[in-house]
């Protein structure tokens, strides 16, 4: 299942004095299986895109694809919306503020409930939500509060209630936000497994580039709306005067390797924006085994052989 | 009641002496805090780190004088924080931000936020509107008078409620995880807003985080593991063994174990070089 964007613009309040590009003629493929983030500050229209791609939005112009459905400025051709919504499920920001029922259970079936399944299917449905979010699926768990719960798992038990209606394709607001350090990770783990083991699509709406680097293997820079640039994320990332000239900030590997690079201190270019790579092409030429002895501590084994390697 | 004009915090010492500090939640089988005993001398800029539940917040408030030890007494320019007594010295001597700044902006005009805190106290109109400028000025947001908090970001919020805490001029700024609902521009600029308040006005900060890369920038580094104090070190010290600091269920950032990497690969990387300017800074320097 593959997303298509063409030429999409959403305008808000047209036609009225509080008229507003949100939008303008943004075009995008998402391939199956992926994980596409789309990046840009406050008020660049990232979540306007989200909200166009399960319908919530109705486009100005151009059309958004799903398969065989088609939206439209005149609507959605080939199914119904909550067909739309169904493959393609969205997390808000902050989710777990819109937990509602008084036990985690009935909180992670409420979207299956309502969608004419056998209590069995629904029930099935919830511990395997719970599971895929790495959360337990026991009864007394299914019975807990889920205002009981850690922000970090709260979050899960909110992205569980949108894998419960098991969409293809899982658009994410800020997945991270305001989480430590170890709940992020957490996260990270959990959607990375559920594109491996589910075939999940992820598109990730994000400003945390370090959140990007992470997740995402293409990246979509929006700027006023349109598009600013897009490519594999290893590449966008090495145009820091670009995501900054957007008003982002690259993560920091990437600063150090764009710092580096302006200084010539950069020996090669590196093979990508990982911390081994980025030290294959910093460290200096021959000298890393005298460099440690000389530092007072015994050269590593890794020392001599990446020694070895650069000569 | 003191008079206003005794809280004149620039003149004022805030040295802090934590004793023998136990605290343990009502009801909670662990103590979140185990016999933490500190003393911090005015001026002092401390990142207090620590995981999750490692009792970093609790010791935050316990100093703050919100919450009341267990056992142990904390003093803070010779006041004990938890003595009803001293609530409005206290008071005028700690201002505090926390991780959501609009659980403390009150007002719905920029200006009218910030002087919130002395107009409560009785503070004549003129002071006010003295403090008001120059705290607006401190945060760098001069431009925002006449602006609804809500209409700023979520960095530029929290600078307002900094500026709130500032008026008040303050001897010691407690921070309880400012950062942690911000994006990471605004994350850069809030905590370097700390430390420059820290190094222009003299006031003392205790920068309560998670993250390596906001410790970095402090004079001093306390780390808290399972309620006790597991690290006290300046921050080339603390940083210096990265195994220690993961054994502390700390995030190691990239930064750090690039420049870890080097070090091994015989590049003199600084242990503190943690931001991507000064570890590049640190390549560039003849070896």
């Amino acid at each position: 299942m593959t997303i298509l964007v063409e030429r999409l613009s959403l305008i808000y309040h047209a036609g009225s004095p509080l008229e507003r590009v949100a939008l303008h003629d943004v075009s995008l493929r998402v391939a199956d299986g992926s994980c596409t983030a789309i990046v840009g500050v406050t008020g660049s229209g990232k979540s306007t895109l989200a909200q166009c791609l399960n319908g919530l939005l109705t486009p100005t112009r151009g059309r958004v694809v799903v398969d065989d459905l088609e939206l439209t400025p005149r609507g959605l051709r080939g199914g119904d919306l909550r067909e739309l919504r169904r493959r393609v499920g969205l997390l808000f920001q902050f989710p777990e503020g819109q937990l509602f029922a008084p036990t985690i259970g009935e909180d992670v079936a409420y979207g299956p409930s309502r969608q004419s399944l056998k209590r069995q299917e629904i029930q099935e449905r919830v511990r395997w939500a719970l599971r895929a979010v790495a959360l337990p699926d026991d009864s007394a768990f299914l019975e807990r509060s889920p205002f009981a719960l850690s922000g970090g798992q709260r979050r899960r038990v909110a992205l569980a209630g949108v894998l419960a209606m098991r969409p293809r394709i899982v658009v994410l607001d800020e997945p991270s936000a305001g989480l430590d350090a170890e709940a992020r990770e957490g996260i990270y783990a959990t959607l990375r497994e559920l594109r491996e083991r589910e075939g999940l699509t992820l598109i990730v709406i994000s400003h945390d580039m370090s959140e990007v680097a992470a997740l995402a293997e293409t990246v979509l820079a929006l700027s006023d709306g349109a598009m600013a640039l897009s490519g594999p994320t290893d590449e966008v990332f090495r145009q820091t005067e670009v995501i900054e000239a957007v008003g982002l900030l690259p993560p920091p590997l990437a600063q150090v390797a764009a710092l580096a690079r302006a200084q010539g201190l950069l020996r090669a270019e590196p093979a990508s924006l990982t911390v081994e790579a980025l030290a294959e092409a910093l460290a200096p030429r021959q000298s890393s085994a005298r460099g440690a002895l000389a530092d007072g501590r015994r050269p590593r084994m890794e020392s001599i052989e990446g020694d070895d390697h650069a000569g | 009641m003191d008079s206003p004009r005794a809280a004149n915090a620039r003149t004022q010492r805030a040295d802090i002496c934590v004793e023998r500090l136990n605290y343990r939640y009502p009801g909670a089988t662990n103590a979140a805090l185990s016999d933490v005993s500190l003393a911090i001398a005015q001026g002092e800029y401390i990142a207090l780190l620590g995981h999750n539940g490692s009792g970093k917040s609790t010791l935050a408030r316990i100093i703050g004088g919100l919450t009341r030890p267990t056992s142990g007494r904390v003093t803070v320019a010779g006041l004990d924080t938890a003595e009803p007594a001293h609530r409005a010295r206290v008071r005028q001597v700690i201002g505090m931000i926390f991780s959501d700044p609009d659980n403390q902006i009150v007002a719905t005009v920029v200006e009218d936020d910030v002087g919130w805190g002395l107009a409560a106290r009785g503070f004549p109109h003129a002071l006010i509107v003295q403090r008001t400028r120059e705290a607006l000025t401190a945060v760098g947001l001069r431009g925002a008078y006449g602006r609804a908090p809500n209409e700023l970001s979520g960095g530029q919020r929290q600078r307002l409620a900094i500026a709130g805490v500032l008026a008040l001029e303050p001897a010691l700024l407690i921070a309880d995880e400012p950062t942690a609902m911000l994006d990471p521009r605004s994350r850069v600029e809030v905590s370097a807003l700390l430390r420059q308040l820290n190094r222009e006005r003299g006031l003392t900060v205790i920068h309560v985080t998670h993250l390596l890369e906001e410790a970095a920038a402090a004079g001093r580094v306390i780390a808290l593991d399972r309620g006790r104090v597991a690290l006290d070190a300046p921050p080339t010290q603390a940083f210096s063994d990265l195994d220690r600091l993961r054994a502390l269920r700390l995030v190691i950032p990239d930064t750090a174990r690039l420049a870890e990497r080097l070090r091994a690969l015989g590049s003199p990387v600084a242990n503190d070089a943690l931001s991507p300017a000064a570890l590049v800074r640190a390549l560039e320097r003849p070896q």
